[in-house]
């Protein structure tokens, strides 16, 4: 179906930009020539899927991402997402790898704010709070929840625009493994009520494994997709460290030990 | 509850003792030079009651608002875009320096020749002292503006509007009210010397009057009174907006 096309030909960053990806050269030398951070990424999802895009830290994983969500502009090639069915322009939601909670507004301020015209007043954002077990939190200010919980609200906040593509950068990362695994369920259960499409980005894996139906693995400098991979487990097998161990060694075979 | 009491308790026995050494002081040194307090509070309700401290009072206070305002905005403004934009920083940066260090009696001097002995000229010159200073806090403020709340606004559509008025004035509000407090501190001072070199009414011009009388108790009267006005103006309006403010911060 390609609901959304992919085909980012080359993506750089000048040696003077303000851009993250440039303080973040490998050797922390200012080079004058641009450095290449994607080279010839096409990729073609269709609508509802979810994806994993996986690849070791600093290889342009949040780059893709943020070229997706149109946060920048400047590279060669072109990425087009279709309208939805019902004819609209696609929403898309953006889970960061930090949480970004506005610490100024309470917890369902910072929800309100991102919230469509149509949407306000209709007591959502309290609902969507209370699904995700965050119903005490509404009045919170940011600083007084833990990590996990901010995380939480993070994804909350990304999920009450009713996104047709959900982008997550790294959405669990630095949490402990039980902490993240409820997210992940939490996570699961909303994709599967709802119809969207999800890019998750991250490093590990088995959370990799563990949630996607396609993984598609990074790496290299400028990185390329280095494979695509179908992901037909059932739900029980997900969560049987067999399986993942078993997939694991298979796509990691291709490309190396540090994932 | 007792923490406060202490404190007031604590203000007044100071309060108590400055007058206690100014009491004595006159007393020693015995001259017109150095009036009594309460010779000085006498002069103060005569003038308040002919209305004519009032009447300089609230012109200074005119022109102090006016200009502080000013000063403010446009000085906010430039800050902001220096801070965002390297190249316009690199470019202009020498200038703020410079203006930086201009004597403020330099500035009055040449606004009041080239535009005359005007109601203008007087605003003009006192915000271009302060522009300077608000626009080099500003600045501050504008390269510390965190990326990730930018990247939120970006990708969930936010007008420029509002962004402005909820990601980038809430980081901002610390700076702003830091050059706010300073502003008001050095604005209201300068005021009165553009009011003593070229106004003919205010506190700054009655102050310039009383000096060539000789007159030590008009001089107190007015500027204790017009010190406790600011005081107000801090307490009442500057720390309660501060608090308001800061109110989502531990």
């Amino acid at each position: 179906m390609n609901w959304l096309s992919i085909d980012v030909a080359r993506k750089s960053y000048g040696p003077k930009s303000y851009d993250k990806g440039a303080r973040a050269d490998r050797d922390g030398a200012v080079s004058e020539a641009p450095t290449a951070v994607l080279e010839n990424v096409a990729l073609s999802i269709e609508y509802g899927a979810f994806v994993c895009i996986l690849g070791p830290s600093g290889c342009g994983k949040t780059t893709l991402l943020n070229l997706v969500a149109g946060l920048d502009k400047n590279f060669v090639g072109n990425i087009a997402l279709r309208a939805t069915r019902a004819q609209r322009e696609a929403r898309i939601g953006y889970v960061f790898q930090s949480p970004a909670l506005l610490p100024w507004r309470t917890v369902g301020e910072n929800l309100k704010l991102v919230m469509r015209p149509d949407q306000t007043g209709s007591g959502v954002e309290r609902e969507l709070l209370s699904q995700m077990g965050l119903a005490d939190c509404y009045d919170a200010y940011p600083r007084d929840l833990s990590l996990g919980m901010s995380r939480r609200v993070a994804l909350a906040r990304a999920l009450v625009i009713e996104p047709d593509l959900l982008l997550m950068d790294e959405p669990f990362v630095s949490l402990d493994e039980s902490k993240a695994a409820e997210l992940r369920q939490l996570l699961m259960r909303f994709w599967k009520a709802r119809t969207m499409t999800v890019l998750f980005v991250t490093h590990d894996s088995r959370e990799a494994i563990q949630l996607g139906q396609r993984i598609i693995v990074m790496a290299g400098s400028p990185a390329t997709v280095q494979r695509d991979e179908m992901v037909i487990l059932s739900p029980e097998q997900r969560e049987d460290p067999l399986y993942i161990e078993a997939l694991r060694k298979q796509i990691l075979n291709h490309t190396g030990p540090q994932l | 509850m007792s923490g406060r009491l202490l404190s007031a308790v604590n203000f007044i026995l100071s309060l108590g003792l400055f007058l206690l050494l100014w009491q004595l002081a006159a007393a020693w040194t015995d001259s017109p030079a150095l009036p009594f307090p309460a010779t000085v509070l006498e002069t103060f309700f005569l003038a308040a009651g002919t209305g004519e401290l009032p009447y300089h009072l609230a012109v200074t206070l005119a022109r102090t608002f006016v200009a502080f305002l000013l000063s403010m905005i446009i000085g906010a403004s430039i800050g902001l875009v220096m801070g965002r934009s390297r190249r316009v920083d690199r470019f202009f940066d020498s200038w703020l320096i410079l203006f930086l260090n201009i004597p403020a009696l330099v500035v009055i001097i040449l606004c009041y020749i080239w535009f005359g002995l005007t109601e203008v000229a007087a605003v003009l010159a006192v915000s271009v002292n302060k522009i300077p200073n608000v626009a080099a806090t500003m600045r501050e403020g504008a390269r510390a503006l965190e990326r990730q709340y930018m990247d939120l606004a970006l990708s969930y559509r936010f007008g420029a509007w509002k962004t402005l008025r909820h990601i980038i004035l809430p980081q901002l509000s610390p700076f702003f009210a830091a050059s706010a407090r300073s502003g008001l501190a050095l604005v209201w001072k300068i005021v009165l010397v553009v009011e003593l070199l070229g106004r003919s009414n205010g506190v700054g011009f009655q102050l310039h009057l009383f000096f060539q009388l000789f007159d030590v108790p008009s001089i107190l009267a007015y500027t204790i009174a017009f010190v406790a006005v600011i005081q107000m103006i801090e307490i009442f309006i500057f720390k309660p907006w501060e608090r308001h403010a800061n109110r989502w911060r531990s």
